[in-house]
Parts: structure tokens; sequence; C-alpha cells
């Protein structure tokens, strides 16, 4: 059997959740926290990818990223990147498709703490970044580790969205899915199987390891 | 009840879905030419057609597991010689058609040539899957052919058929890319880019075989008809204006 894709779809969901968890703790610290009339616009366009299809988002990314298309040509001409076809265009293309299943836990925990938290630690003449990473982020880990796994398991379980701008090269951008679905179409049900049962088992443990920390099981056990 | 009620009336509905319409199921090259046939077999016999396009591995597999299509359309003949030896089928594919292989492109600023495949210009060659789909395949003969396999293996993407290779160059997402004739003959993308054939030596023929499915008890009179107007002088003038080659 060959790993490769295997190998390819953890890479893949290692770096998105990486970069997403950079770009999504300002962003729901900022949603936790504002004011302003751009909140639901916003929230909206976070939320939007839950609801597209992936061939939508797929569809777009494959006009936006070609270097026909103003973006892409400029891309191409000024950091010398092509981001279609790439992995660099698989990762920017997962952040924005799981970019819900980071924000929101995230969103969701900060705005669940109480006030008086971060009040305090103002009139201590705390700023607002001590603030966010000693005593918010801290409180809220169970909501951070929820927005890490479902960001990491959703961009396993990616498929549309690399069909249309993945270009099924191996070690590149040959993920898994796309793996399983050529493995199915070329009537190789044994190797189809294989790698399915690989994502099912890593799947299950992923969520599983979730619902036993968050639900408390694990510090149960530890006393 | 209520479920009994939500199952009866599913159950009507299918009935009535199944009574006169066809179910083609069809290569996703054929697309073009397809939807001409049936604008005309339609007109001609008022029976009224569902094409559903996909990529012959993909039907092939559905076929097999009982996919209720009255007609499979394939872009080569394994897929429709091995229903039949698998009893899916009991009558033997025909092939109706043959077709093509171009080497196509949108940019303005570039004639599409084999030579080209090796320039620093083209950095993508588009092309159908050659594990699943013919014209994947018979674009690797041609790449080895030539002798160009080693030499442009970095700059291959493939769809999962021609038709999303199609859309790999449309979008000029990949510079060039290997596709059918009977893609840049159809009305669509006819004026699209610019395309050049490649040499038919290059690469083993592409028969198109079509081959009647029973669904239920047996082969649907509508789907012979189908099969018949496949074949008549009518169906072969459509083929041949989409670019495919057919017997005569």
């Amino acid at each position: 059997m060959n790993w490769d894709p295997l190998i390819l779809t953890f890479e893949l969901a290692l770096t998105t959740t990486l970069v997403l968890l950079l770009v999504s703790i300002p962003l729901a610290y900022w949603l936790s926290k504002t004011r302003s009339g751009l909140k639901p616009f916003l929230e909206t366009l976070v939320s939007m990818p839950l609801v597209l299809p992936p061939t939508v988002l797929g569809f777009y990314f494959l006009l936006a990223f070609s270097p026909n298309n103003a973006f892409g040509a400029w891309i191409d001409e000024w950091l010398g990147i092509r981001l279609v076809f790439s992995f660099g265009g698989l990762v920017l293309a997962s952040v924005v498709y799981s970019l819900p299943f980071m924000v929101q836990p995230i969103q969701t925990g900060l705005s669940s703490l109480p006030p008086s938290l971060s009040e305090a630690a103002a009139t201590m003449g705390k700023s607002a970044s001590t603030q966010l990473f000693k005593i918010l982020l801290p409180n809220i880990r169970k909501s951070l580790l929820t927005g890490i796994v479902l960001s990491f398991a959703h961009t396993v379980g990616e498929f549309g969205v690399v069909l249309m701008i993945g270009g099924n090269i191996p070690g590149k951008t040959r993920v898994a899915s796309i793996a399983i679905y050529d493995e199915v179409e070329a009537l190789n049900y044994a190797a189809a199987n294989s790698y399915s049962l690989i994502l099912f088992a890593l799947t299950f443990v992923l969520l599983l390891s979730v619902y036993l920390i968050n639900g408390g099981y694990v510090n149960r056990f530890w006393k | 009840m209520i479920l009994l009620a939500v199952f009866l009336w599913t159950g009507c509905r299918e009935k009535q879905e199944a009574g006169g319409t066809l179910r083609i199921a069809i290569a996703s090259n054929l697309q073009y030419a397809v939807d001409s046939l049936v604008a005309g077999f339609e007109k001609e016999h008022n029976i009224a057609c569902e094409v559903i396009p996909g990529s012959s591995g993909k039907l092939f597999a559905q076929i097999r597991e009982g996919a209720p299509y009255d007609l499979f359309l394939s872009a080569d003949l394994t897929y429709p010689e091995s229903l039949f030896k698998a009893g899916s089928t009991l009558e033997k594919p025909e092939v109706f058609a043959f077709g093509s292989l171009v080497l196509w492109t949108m940019r303005p600023d570039i004639r599409p040539s084999v030579e080209l495949l090796v320039s620093d210009e083209v950095r993508h060659i588009a092309l159908a899957n050659p594990r699943i789909a013919p014209y994947g395949r018979a674009a690797q003969e041609a790449l080895e052919f030539y002798g160009l396999e080693e030499q442009v293996r970095g700059k291959l993407v493939m769809g999962e058929s021609v038709a999303q290779a199609n859309q790999f160059v449309q979008s000029a997402a990949a510079e060039l890319g290997f596709t059918s004739l009977s893609t840049v003959m159809s009305p669509e993308l006819r004026d699209r880019g610019s395309w050049v054939e490649v040499d038919p030596q290059a690469y083993n023929p592409l028969p198109h075989g079509v081959v009647l499915i029973q669904t239920g008890q047996a082969v649907k009179p509508e789907a012979r008809k189908f099969y018949r107007y496949l074949f008549s002088k009518e169906g072969k003038a459509v083929l041949k204006n989409f670019g495919y080659s057919v017997n005569e």
C-alpha cells in the first residue's frame, strides 16, 4: 500500500490547523469583543463554508488561483507562487473551508467568560495581549481543543475543494480522499478499503479523544 | 401511519418517473454530442430522456451495483464488455463511434503543439486520469510515443474525467491540456482558445461502446429505439458533426 496520500493528508491537516490557529484567535477575540456593525456580516462570512457546497468554494478558487486572473497573476508575479495545483493552494483553500470550525468554538468560549475576568486584569495594568494569552485563552482550553481537533478532522475529510483545484498530483495534491475516489473508480476496492479503514479509525480516535477530554472522563481517570 | 403515507407516495412517484423517461448514462466527453442526439431523438419519437454524465469507470461501478440506467455510452469498449461478462447486460456491446485526441489551450499567445509540452512556458499540462479515463490513457500513450513522459511528469495535472481536465484548461489554470476532439468541436467551446489534433499514430484508437441495460425485467423498448437512432443516418451525422469518426 502507498502511504503517501495518507501522509500528505496529515501534513495538509496539520499545516491548515496551525495557520487557522494563528488567524482564528485574533479574529475570534475581536468578534467576541466588538460592538461594530460589521460583526454580523463577518460572522456570516465565517460560517458560510459550513453551508456552501465545497464545489462552490473549489470552483471559485480554481478561477481565482488561475494565472489568467488578477489575483492569481499577482501572486504568481510578485511572490512567484502558483496556488492552483499546489500544496500551498490547498492550504489556503482548506483554511477558508475549515475556518468556522476553529473560529466558532473559540469565539463561544471567549464570550462565555465573565467580563470581570479581563476587567480585573485591566485594573492591574495588564495589556490586551497579556489578558488574552495569560488569562482568557488558558480559561477556554476545552474550546481551543475542540477547535483544533475539529479543524484538523474537517481538513482530513476534505474532498470537493481538493478535487477542483488539486489536479491529483502524487505527493503534492493527491490526498487520501482523492486516492480513495481514484481507487474506487479504478475498481481497486481493496486499496480503497484500506485507505478508508485507516481514515475511519483515525478520525474515530481523534473525535473520541475530544469527547473524553471535554467530558471530563480523562480527569476523573487520573484522580 | 405518516411513514406509510410517505412510502406510498414515494413509491407512486418512482413508478411515474420510471414510465416514459429514458435514463442514459454517458462518458462525460460525449456530453455535447449526446445533448444534440437526444434533442433529435426526442423530437422524432416523443420520448423524454435524462442524461447522466460521469466518468466511464464510475458509471460502470454504479451500473454493476444496479443503477437504474437504460443505456450506457462509454468512452471505451472495456467497461461495456466487462458489464456484459458480469451478466449485468444481456446484449453484446457495440462500437458506435471513435474519438480523437487533441491538444488544447486558452492562452492567446501560444500555438498548441507536441514540442511545446516541454517548453518552460508550459507549467501545467492537464489530462484525464489515465488509470480511469480512456482519453487520459490515450494522452499518456501519446506522451510515451513521443518519449516525453519523463520530461513532463512534474507538469501533469489530472482531472477525474475529460470534463474536469477541460475545466483546468478553460480556466487557464493549465496552459495546455489533452482533451477530446468532441470538446473543441462543441458549440459552446468551438471558438474558445486554439487546438491541434494529436497524430492518431501516437495512441491506440478510442472506440466508444454502447450497451443496453435491462432495468427490471427487460430492456425498455424506448431504449432500443435510442440504440437504433444512434446507428441511424441522422445519429451518425450528429456524431460526425461533433468530431467523432463512425463506420459508414
